[in-house]
């Protein structure tokens, strides 16, 4: 079993399904003979060719409208977008196409396509490299949106998002690409969509993350438990359609609950989990549901972005005011 | 003097492998000649001379890996270098700060330089750390997302058998324990002794034991009597003599206004229905082959009780107000309820109605009593999504199932009663 980066899991994952499916193709910017902005596509063109890992020019409209064109008529195609900030020109081609094709069909079409984009900050990169917009997208009916936060679940679940039949956005926390590693068996097994993962049981607190706020989500808890504060930590991993179930079970068990996100807060993910829980869960709650985000402004350049991303210091605050309410 | 740090190459990567010096100390450079090929992640890029001079200093030779932001070639106008012999420990240390200055930028910091940040992507963080995602559960280690999996296929991990390294619970276990879930152990049915005086029953099948008990029906036979002996009776007469075919559809309650009974819109709709298609509001004489058109709708209302199926009848439908028909069902429950209903009042009704609904279940395939030729039964009421002009809506309906005797009533004559029924249940009031 390899020891593998999260970016060297989606590669695997790219390589095993272009290996075992021939209706799979990827398509973007650089992905070919360059191996993509982040090598996460390296050494598939070479291996599989260019007519299956394909340059394409750089407009993004025109993978996403390719990709929407490849995937109804009966394959698998996965386009990468190499910034989340660059994807906007894809949107209208996933909003009014990708996302309704089988509604618009009554289902004689679907549209089984992967979009891969990089997100995230941290990284002190320049402007557009650093958004967190996955509620944008979480607000589209018919649009599966997933984002993995470690090795293991890159390599699952980007299997099962090229295997699924409707059209996924694959956001890759670029800010844990090479973090750590993790032991990934290249055996094709996929983990399961449209489910959160409790990562760690606790009795006392509910932390739920997504993507790169697991790292500092872990830290915190580790710190509080030094403290005697059980944190259980919830992996929402697939954002949309997003797995209550599984946070209100956990949170009629601990009565506290603290959802941490990179995003800016308005309308976000975290609105959504906690309107959720005041309408479904209001009676399981000892305290008020606390989000750690980032701010409703422009996601700042380098000198300011310490500020800006959520810490675990930022995070302890929150759960040491909701363990006031005991 | 001025020293060239190695700047990010454009794919975010901790560091770069120097591949070839294109320049020697004591060269002579211009702006832009090549200067070093790198290599990252097996992409070879050539990096140019970034300021004009004389190379002083180079910082590695081809095969050493040099951190993005470490220095990487020294210019001199004089082609002597200021620094000293660095050893890679310090080159590792000046890398780091560098690092650190970036990471720990606050307000009242420098900008850090200019030849420190990343040209397009920035610096992520790397590490060799591996992590460790699986737990234990119940001595056997499974990662959340197969343990997800797991609950999402209704599988316990504890009864999993591990096939990863190290007792490790691999997602394909899991998928295996649900498509192969613990089969009871097949054994030949023994039939318990069975009381001479009664008659001889087909063995039934037992029911699955549990995967650890031997395979044992338990519990004793016994006799059914009274009204379940003549549901007994009727049904297996009725499965031998009719040739039942079943039409469902569902009827959209949207419309209803405040205070409607579904019983009695349901016998309302029957009343409708058998006016726009008699055929079904009938009784069928298979011997003689002859049906017999019925001119007023008496309604057989199944009650379900402990001990058994009850049929009562509710007489002339037809002529009834709603609020009649409430009272009439009020009367028929107590009576069935208290075992007072008169044997004359469970007979002779035209076409039976089954509101199953009230428990549990979608569609049925009810069963007709000879010499009656049709049976309605009306499932759970729910909430089904309606496209409507402008989008969807959540439309309350009730899912009907009509069975008629195919001997006696044609498919279409049995469709317009359905249609008929919907249309009358579709009315507000």
């Amino acid at each position: 079993m390899a020891k593998v980066t999260m970016v060297d899991a989606v590669t695997m994952a790219l390589a095993h399904e272009l290996r075992n499916d021939k209706d799979v193709v990827i398509l973007g910017e650089d992905v070919g003979i360059n191996g993509g902005v982040f090598r996460a596509t390296n050494g598939l063109a070479q291996e599989f060719g260019e007519d299956r890992v394909i340059d394409t020019p750089l407009a993004e409209a025109m993978i996403a409208g390719l990709t929407v064109g490849m995937a109804t008529q009966g394959m698998k195609p996965i386009a990468e977008a190499q910034f989340m900030g660059f994807i906007y020109p894809m949107f209208e081609q996933i909003v009014c196409h990708a996302a309704r094709f089988r509604n618009r069909t009554r289902g004689r079409l679907t549209c089984p396509l992967v979009i891969r984009a990089p997100y995230g900050g941290g990284i002190h990169a320049p402007e557009h490299h650093s958004e967190s917009t996955e509620a944008m997208f979480a607000h589209i009916p018919g649009l599966r949106v997933v984002a993995p936060s470690s090795p293991s679940r890159a390599y699952g679940l980007l299997l099962a998002a090229i295997r699924n039949p409707d059209p996924v956005l694959f956001l890759e926390p670029k800010r844990v690409y090479h973090l750590n590693k993790e032991e990934v068996e290249d055996d094709g097994e996929e983990y399961p969509l449209d489910m959160c993962f409790v990562d760690r049981e606790g009795t006392d607190v509910t932390l739920v993350t997504w993507g790169a706020m697991m790292k500092e989500t872990i830290e915190a808890a580790d710190k509080l438990a030094t403290e005697g504060i059980s944190a259980e930590i919830i992996d929402v991993a697939t954002i949309s359609p997003l797995d209550m179930d599984t946070i209100h079970e956990s949170v009629e068990k601990t009565g506290r609950c603290v959802i941490i996100q990179e995003a800016a807060r308005h309308c976000s993910l975290s609105s959504e989990i906690a309107a959720n829980l005041a309408d479904q869960g209001l009676y399981n709650l000892m305290a008020p549901v606390k989000r750690v985000t980032g701010y409703d402004t422009i996601m700042p350049l380098f000198k300011m972005e310490k500020k800006y991303m959520p810490t675990a210091d930022r995070i302890i605050d929150q759960v040491r005011k909701v363990m006031e309410v005991s | 003097m001025s020293i060239f740090k190695l700047p990010d190459l454009g794919e975010g990567l901790p560091d770069a492998e120097i591949v070839e010096w294109h320049v020697q100390v004591g060269d002579t450079v211009e702006v832009d000649q090549p200067m070093v090929s790198m290599e990252t992640a097996k992409a070879v890029v050539d990096v140019p001379v970034p300021t004009a001079g004389v190379v002083a200093k180079l910082y590695g030779e081809p095969g050493d890996v040099i951190d993005t932001g470490a220095p990487l070639i020294e210019f001199s106008a004089d082609g002597t270098s200021a620094g000293t012999e660095d050893t890679p420990s310090q080159l590792r240390a000046e890398a780091e700060e560098v690092l650190n200055d970036l990471k720990d930028g606050s307000d009242n910091d420098e900008p850090a330089k200019e030849e420190a940040i990343g040209t397009v992507v920035g610096q992520m963080e790397a590490s060799n750390t591996v992590i460790n995602s699986m737990q234990d559960f119940g001595g056997k280690k499974a990662a959340p997302a197969v343990r997800a999996l797991a609950k999402k296929l209704k599988v316990d991990l504890a009864t999993v058998e591990a096939t990863g390294t190290g007792g490790v619970i691999r997602p394909s276990d899991v998928k295996k324990a649900a498509a192969n879930p613990q089969p009871a152990a097949p054994a030949a049915p023994t039939p318990a002794p069975i009381p001479a005086a009664a008659p001889v029953a087909p063995t039934p099948t037992p029911a699955a034991p549990k995967p650890t008990a031997p395979a044992v029906a338990t519990g004793d036979w016994q006799q059914v009597k009274g009204s379940r002996r003549t549901m007994a009776r009727v049904m297996q007469n009725a499965h031998a003599n009719i040739v039942p075919t079943t039409i469902m559809d569902d009827a959209d309650i949207h419309a209803w206004l405040p205070g409607q009974d579904i019983t009695g819109r349901l016998i309302r709709s029957l009343v409708v229905a058998a006016a726009a298609e008699p055929a079904l509001n009938a009784w069928f004489d298979g011997e003689k082959l002859a049906r017999r058109i019925i001119g007023h709708v008496d309604i057989g209302i199944a009650v379900d009780t402990e001990d058994g199926l009850f049929v009562p009848t509710m007489r002339n439908c037809e002529s009834l107000t709603p609020e009649q028909i409430r009272g009439e069902m009020n009367v028929i429950k107590s009576q069935v309820k208290s075992r007072s209903i008169p044997p004359e009042a469970m007979k002779d009704y035209t076409i039976m109605l089954s509101n199953f609904g009230v428990y549990a279940g979608r569609y049925a395939t009810p069963v007709i009593t000879p010499p009656c030729v049709s049976i309605i039964a009306a499932g759970k009421l729910r909430h089904e999504v309606v496209p409507v002009l402008g989008g969807m809506e959540a439309h309350r309906t009730i899912p009907l199932s009509l069975t008629f005797d195919h001997r006696a009533v044609t498919g279409g004559e049995a469709a317009r009663f359905l249609a008929a029924m919907i249309k009358d249940l579709n009315q507000s009031k």
